[in-house]
Parts: C-alpha cells; sequence; structure tokens
C-alpha cells in the first residue's frame, strides 16, 4: 500500500493524476480524498422489469441523470440508491491497482459509497463511480463538486509491468481530455 | 488499418471492435466484446471511436495480443483479443 510519501512522489512524478488536479491536502496518511461530482444517476422503478446486468443491456431508458450546478446540494433520502461519481478523472499506470472507500465520518451517519465493487485495476481511466447508498435514518445532504466524499487507495502490482505499458498508462489515456494534464515536479 | 502481431509492441495503442451502447452516465458509453466468454464494461465516451474502444497491448501473444481496456470492465480489463477483433486505427 502506498504511504503518503509514495503517494506524494507518484502525483508529483505524474505516475497518477487527477483531472481537475487535487492539492496537496487531498493527501492523507495512506489514501487520496476525492470529492463527489456533480452527475448522479437514479435507477428508474418500473412494475415488472427485469434487467439482466451481466448481458449487454442498454440501461439509458431505465435511468434518470441530474446535472447539479457546482455547490449545488445533492440530498439522499434513508434506503435510498443512487449513483454518484468522483469529481476527479483518475489515471493509474500499469503497476498500481487501487480501491475506493468511505471516510468513516460520513459512515457514521449511514453513508456508503460503493456496492461491493470497490477494486479499480491498473491502467484505469475515468472518474469513479459511486454506488451512494443511505443506511442510516436521516436525510444526507452533499455540495456537489465540493464535498469530500470517498477516498482512494494505492496498492503497488506485485510483478512490476513493462516499462512502455506502464508509461502508456499513466499518459495516453488523458491525451484527448479538452485539457491536458498539468504534471508537477 | 488491420493489426499485425509482429508490427505490434507493448504500450500500443489499439482499438477493439465491439458493440457500443449508452451508459448510465450521459458522458460514458457500455462496451461489450465478442470474445469467450464476452467482455463488458463502461467507459468515458472519449475512449469509444464509432464501433471501437480504445485499449493498450499488455502482451503480445501467440493467436492474438491481450489488451488493457479503459474504464470498469465487468470481468477483468486485461482480455485476450484475436487479431480480427483489433486495429491500430479507430475508423479502420
Amino acid at each position: 500500500m502506498l504511504a503518503r510519501q509514495d503517494l506524494l512522489r507518484a502525483w508529483k512524478r505524474g505516475e497518477i493524476s487527477f483531472q481537475p488536479n487535487i492539492s496537496p491536502d487531498q493527501i492523507s496518511l495512506s489514501s487520496i480524498d476525492l470529492r463527489l461530482g456533480r452527475i448522479f444517476t437514479k435507477l428508474k422503478a418500473h412494475k415488472g422489469l427485469v434487467v439482466r446486468p451481466a448481458q449487454a443491456f442498454d440501461p439509458s431508458n431505465f435511468v434518470k441523470n441530474t446535472t447539479l450546478p457546482p455547490g449545488g446540494i445533492f440530498k439522499l433520502r434513508p434506503k435510498e440508491f443512487q449513483l454518484g461519481q468522483t469529481l476527479e478523472r483518475i489515471t493509474l499506470p500499469a503497476n498500481l491497482a487501487a480501491h475506493i472507500h468511505g471516510r468513516s465520518s460520513l459512515a457514521r451517519s449511514g453513508l456508503a459509497v460503493h456496492a461491493t465493487a470497490p477494486h479499480i485495476h491498473p491502467g484505469f481511466y475515468g472518474p469513479i463511480t459511486l454506488e451512494l447508498f443511505n443506511y442510516g435514518e436521516w436525510d444526507l445532504e452533499f455540495s456537489a463538486g465540493k464535498d469530500v466524499i470517498c477516498q482512494l487507495i494505492l496498492w503497488e502490482v506485485k510483478t512490476p509491468p513493462q516499462k512502455s505499458l506502464i508509461k502508456s498508462m499513466s499518459g495516453y489515456r488523458g491525451q484527448e481530455e479538452p485539457f491536458p494534464k498539468k504534471r508537477k515536479g | 488499418m488491420q493489426t499485425s502481431k509482429t508490427k505490434t509492441k507493448i504500450g500500443d495503442v489499439v482499438y477493439v471492435t465491439a458493440k457500443i451502447t449508452n451508459g448510465m452516465f450521459p458522458s460514458e458509453k457500455y462496451f461489450r466484446v465478442a470474445t469467450n466468454p464476452p467482455i463488458a464494461g463502461y467507459v468515458t465516451d472519449n475512449q469509444v471511436f464509432g464501433n471501437k474502444v480504445r485499449a493498450i497491448v499488455a502482451e503480445v501473444v501467440r493467436d492474438g495480443l491481450i489488451v488493457a481496456l479503459p474504464g470498469e470492465a465487468s470481468r477483468n480489463n486485461l482480455i485476450r483479443v484475436p487479431l480480427s477483433l483489433l486495429s491500430q486505427r479507430a475508423n479502420a
């Protein structure tokens, strides 16, 4: 597992990158705090609907997307499930895997940020999808695009892959973004 | 341009033919590659070009390539893809 110094080094060298970029304050002892994005997806209820999510299906008719303005309030009611995303798009190289986890201070209010799918493979590029569920009894409110909602834990894979693969995975995938990555160091 | 195994090296970007449909978020797509067993996942839409999804070569094997797929794949993001499903250009 990467500790603070390892995380800072990987971030400064551009081995891991974030769009928008993170601030050093988001790097804690052994994880990186990520913020809640602004796009949310609710699964629409349909009487009698059965889906086979492991087969090819187009979910776009069965979901409702909401995009909130920066700082807009996202509300999650008790026992409600919605999909969200991290504000940051992450890019992982071939030699780093990651897990996304909640924060205990938020979990105490009932918030879960993933539904048994915390693992992120090496080479992942994109925002991280959050499976948000409110286990508690209170309405929970978050400021979209601002509140820190989860933490990313990074793991080094045991056998390092070829350098060309690491380089490709830490760089290529962000190239077609409208705003190129800013690298530090 | 179809991918030739001999010209391909680890780290190259290749494009894998897939069935593409809408994703759950407006900025993503769902892809399904007809390998056996099939692999499917969600990617940001800038990784999709027509009926192809962008991938990176992780290994060159006897009958094809092992590529790393972007985004959230439902099984694994490293898959063995036959040369027939691969090209080195998005519009090939």
